[in-house]
């Protein structure tokens, strides 16, 4: 996995930052500053809920029709 | 086979939950949307080994989890380089005024480790608990712990959060600060 890092989108990110000190460090548990704690939080929610406010999409609808469907026929 | 009402409407509520974790898996909502319909088929064929009233959802995350799996081991590198252009296009879309952040770090995502972006996705977004997210990964809670805690400290790495940096006005620092400059 850490072939990732050699990307470019990876490499433009990483050297967001100014000279400040870096709050967390890979493999240190509980290390995190609770406010990069948080914001990572509030964004990972602020993500997940984007897709999961999008209405369902018709397919799976037709899906779980068409299944009951082929059910209703075998009884 | 047929299912009950309930079960049925508790599948179709679940639809949501499980979209959001295949785009956070496979980091592309067109695959996204293939997976959870593999995984509905999946479920509706095997819904007699369900336990009406335990954790449907679990349920259909562990299938869905599975059903990526056994995709990326049967694809193989066509999955990941679909990934790498997907994060790369990610990228290179310009910013817009509030979504900077929100782009920034779903490409930040793309670049865990599957192991712990799915375990900080299941803990820090889907709601589920320690356990129940070991039981998804089917591994024990201290695995997921410190995949979650290493999934956090490699994003703020990534996203380069810095103490007193991205977190918008400090009222406090900045009071302290011209203070000392006066």
């Amino acid at each position: 996995m850490t072939d990732h890092e050699e990307k470019g989108a990876g490499r433009q990110l990483g050297t967001g930052g100014g000279g400040g000190r870096r709050a967390g460090k890979a493999g240190e548990d509980g290390d995190l500053d609770p406010r990069v704690q948080c914001e990572i939080g509030r964004q990972l929610r602020a993500f997940y809920d984007d897709v999961i406010s999008e209405p369902v999409p018709d397919r799976f609808l037709e899906l779980l029709q068409q299944l009951e469907k082929s059910a209703g026929k075998k009884c | 086979m047929t299912i009950s009402d309930s079960l049925r409407d508790d599948l179709l509520a679940s639809i949501p939950n499980l979209r959001a974790f295949a785009v956070s898996l496979c980091g592309n909502s067109e695959r996204a949307d293939d997976l959870v319909q593999e995984t509905l088929m999946k479920a509706w064929a095997k819904f007699d080994s369900f336990e009406e009233g335990t954790n449907l959802r679990a349920w259909l995350f562990t299938i869905l989890r599975n059903e990526f799996y056994s995709q990326v081991r049967k694809k193989g590198r066509e999955v990941e380089d679909a990934d790498g252009a997907y994060a790369a296009r990610l990228a290179s879309q310009p910013s817009q005024d509030g979504h900077m952040n929100l782009r920034d770090f779903r490409v930040a995502l793309t670049q865990l480790p599957d192991d712990q972006r799915e375990a900080l996705i299941l803990v820090g977004a889907s709601g589920f608990s320690y356990e129940e997210a070991a039981e998804i990964c089917e591994c024990a809670v201290g695995t997921i712990k410190s995949r979650v805690s290493r999934a956090r400290a490699r994003l703020s790495e990534i996203l380069a959060l810095e103490e007193g940096e991205s977190f918008g006005a400090d009222p406090v620092s900045a009071t302290v600060l011209s203070r000392s400059v006066a």
